[in-house]
């Protein structure tokens, strides 16, 4: 899996009730800097940890999506 | 102190392919019952005893059932040169019961709850020491008399 310091990580809830973790990639430690493990922020308290995403995470690349917001405010 | 500090032994690893029943012999030979599944080199799982008795012999998988069909995945680890406190939080946080422990970006051991009890026990045992020996063997203070309190306002 491959992510950049910025991206949002989603891990899902695998029970009923259980929600989905999410959280803000900000280092990629595996090589090139692109693989894990990735450094994670999580949004529920803030605190990170090194962590290998399962097959069923999703990464949402929003370095790209900021970027492109900020081309289109200038 | 160091996450490295506490470290008990080297990581036990497979890979993702092994069969259940090599897996389980794995742990017995190891003398562990915790293995970190790599794939080349990269972690991307954890198998317990527990996963091969409840996801594997519990649901009928056959001996020669692949081990990444039992492991949990989604695995959070933690670098050996972390704080230990930064280990406790991981626990806390993510309510998981082991961290395999990565230098750089291979695993080097696997820190479990237990290690970190036994750990933090000792230490406390350190800090503890002088007041133990206090409280064990209280000694009472023998005092002189109470000092008399003379008023010398009065000129007597």
């Amino acid at each position: 899996m491959e992510a950049k310091p910025g991206d949002m990580l989603i891990v899902r809830g695998h029970r009923i009730g259980q929600p989905n973790r999410i959280g803000e990639v900000i280092e990629a430690r595996g090589h090139g800097g692109q693989t894990e493990p990735f450094l994670v922020r999580w949004d529920e308290d803030g605190h990170s940890s090194l962590f290998f995403p399962g097959p069923d995470c999703v990464v949402e690349h929003l370095v790209h999506d900021r970027a492109t917001t900020k081309e289109t405010a200038q | 102190m160091k996450v490295r500090d506490f470290m008990q032994r080297s990581a036990v690893t497979v890979e993702p392919d092994v069969t259940l029943q090599a897996a389980a012999r794995r742990m017995a030979s190891a003398g562990v019952g915790t293995l970190v599944v790599t794939d080349d080199g990269k972690v991307t799982g954890l198998v317990t005893d527990r996963d091969i008795v409840i996801r594997g012999l519990a649901r009928a998988m056959p001996g020669d059932a692949r081990i990444d069909s039992v492991m949990s995945m989604n695995v959070v680890a933690i670098d050996a040169d972390s704080d230990i406190r930064e280990a406790q939080r991981a626990f806390s946080h993510h309510a998981v019961r082991r961290l395999p422990i990565l230098d750089g970006v291979s695993v080097v051991g696997v820190l479990s709850i237990d290690d970190l009890m036994v750990a933090l026990a000792e230490q406390m045992t350190e800090v503890t020491r002088g007041i133990t020996a206090q409280i064990m063997f209280p000694h009472a203070a023998d005092l002189p008399p109470s000092p008399v309190l003379v008023n010398q306002s009065d000129g007597t």
